[in-house]
């Protein structure tokens, strides 16, 4: 495993990983990120995985940069495989109705696709969970069909419902919190994929799998989540 | 004991120090924008540093105090007023049962803070009591003070702070230390020069999210994004448009711009009590 540790700012340190965004550099990302989390040293603050680093914050008062940045460069991370096996899959139940897939007329239009075939596409198979960041509870995917990209809208729109779920070019994805945005819109799921008691439903390194329901079915759970 | 907010200011918010542990869940840090000023806050009416308290924003509140109560007014000078008369600022002070607490616009900073002795008694939302306004969690319903909000405040067998600390004069032209960020080789030598020899003003777009800075163009690389990858506050990122903004508090916790510098503590509450229209340089410093 390859990787080197920089200096990020005074409290906190960067490893980065091979430049590329891959299955093969997310293990590694994930085996450290689980492995340091495992260790619970005293004095470090958070864990910021990404696509290709890992972020290690730290107590200034408690850790010396210098001797955090040696320990880190020399953790035995290949040894402790057996740490990074959550590959769990969470399922999330999606409605692709029209009437809530606000885009998918569109979409199928743009890609020359029926509706029902962007749905088996996009609810075929599980797709990683490569990291969490730009909103809490947003969830990078990666492994979106490539009859799927479609570049994001030319206006964003000024309000998302939490729990819509788009498209954006190679990516899919989940709006946690009612925000601005411009992706594509196809569904979405009546699960909180952010909530004050469990700032999310999933973590990287885990697998999520959509499944199709009814606009019935849709209500139903909603009721249930409140 | 509670408070009642009379007017609520520009944006008025409960704070503390914030939540660090779940950026891994995507969740910014929230907190503080000017922890310097906030901490003194607490340390003037004995509260430990992470204690909630109040932070105004450019336009301070209104409020009433229904039983005497002890507090401390720090930061920004939004010349505080007791039943309209000045009151001294940097030191603890006692509050008459039924008075009434009154701001002003800032005479100088952006963020003023109002620590009650004992605290704000208010529930923690994932570690902190801090306002997140994008995700309605945290603070007083997850929003911002609004007129009519009752505030508890916590009972506190009290012991009398009798130091006044010097009112800090927030200057609207600061230098800011800044460490190399990470993708600082990514930028030309002329543009390493380019960021640290001119100045740059604070947009009137800067918020807790970030300070957004306005000057000549950084001519960037051919490669002008990267990964995402962590930001954490104080990160300088240089966006495509080629200005500098500096991320704060309620910054997402990734972005994909580069990350050219990454300002000191010290600095990032510097730059939090500059006005819009306020200049500033970096400066690079060495660990």
């Amino acid at each position: 495993m390859q990787y080197d540790v920089v200096f990020y700012g005074e409290k906190a340190l960067l490893i980065n990983f091979k430049n590329e965004i891959s299955p093969e550099v997310h293990q590694h990302v994930k085996m450290c990120y689980f492995y340091l989390k495992s260790l619970k040293l005293n004095g470090i603050e958070a864990l910021i995985p990404a696509y290709n680093s890992l972020t290690v914050v730290f107590n200034i008062d408690k850790i010396e940069r210098k001797t955090l940045k040696v320990l880190l460069e020399n953790i035995p991370f290949e040894k402790e495989t057996k740490i990074a096996t959550s590959s769990k899959t969470v399922k999330i139940p999606v409605c692709y109705d029209v009437s809530l897939g606000i885009d998918l007329k569109e979409v199928s239009l743009k890609l020359n696709l029926s509706i029902s075939k962007i749905i088996e596409l996009h609810a075929s198979k599980p797709y990683l969970v490569y990291m969490l960041g730009f909103a809490p509870g947003f969830m990078y995917l990666g492994g979106l069909d490539k009859r799927l990209h479609i570049p994001r809208k030319k206006t964003p729109r000024l309000k998302i419902h939490a729990g819509a779920v788009g498209l954006a070019d190679q990516q899919t994805g989940v709006y946690p919190l009612e925000t601005p945005g411009g992706w594509q819109i196809i569904g979405q799921t009546p699960l909180s994929l952010f909530n004050p008691k469990q700032p999310s439903l999933v973590e990287m390194g885990n697998f999520v799998q959509f499944v199709p329901i009814t606009l019935r079915e849709f209500h139903q759970i909603q009721q249930k989540c409140k | 004991m509670q408070i009642e907010i009379l007017h609520p200011g520009l944006c008025t918010t409960i704070q503390d120090e914030g939540r660090v542990e779940y950026q891994d869940k995507g969740m910014p840090v929230t907190g503080f924008m000017d922890t310097s000023s906030a901490c003194l806050a607490n340390l003037l009416v004995n509260n430990a540093p992470n204690t909630a308290l109040l932070e105004m924003q450019y336009l301070g509140c209104k409020l009433k105090v229904h039983q005497p109560t002890y507090l401390a007014i720090t930061g920004a000078n939004m010349q505080a007023k007791v039943n309209g008369e000045c009151v001294v600022i940097n030191k603890m002070i006692l509050i008459p049962k039924n008075a009434i607490l009154s701001f002003k616009g800032a005479i100088n900073g952006v963020y003023a803070y109002i620590s009650f002795a004992g605290g704000i008694a208010i529930e923690s939302v994932l570690g902190s009591t801090s306002t997140y306004l994008p995700a309605k969690i945290g603070g007083f319903k997850g929003r911002s003070l609004l007129k009519g909000d009752v505030i508890p405040l916590n009972n506190k067998q009290l012991s009398f702070v009798n130091t006044k600390v010097k009112n800090t004069i927030f200057k609207n032209d600061v230098l800011l230390e800044c460490f190399r960020g990470p993708e600082w080789d990514f930028l030309s030598v002329n543009s390493q020069q380019h960021l640290l020899k001119n100045s740059y003003i604070v947009s009137k777009d800067s918020n807790r999210i970030g300070i957004r800075l306005e000057g000549t163009t950084i001519e960037l690389p051919k490669k002008n994004e990267i990964i995402s990858s962590a930001i954490i506050k104080g990160t300088v990122q240089v966006t495509k448009a080629g200005q500098p903004i500096v991320m704060m508090v309620d910054a997402p916790t990734t972005g994909g711009y580069l990350r050219a510098l990454n300002l000191s503590q010290k600095s990032c509450n510097l730059l939090a009590q500059v006005q819009i229209g306020g200049r500033v340089q970096f400066t690079l410093i060495n660990f």
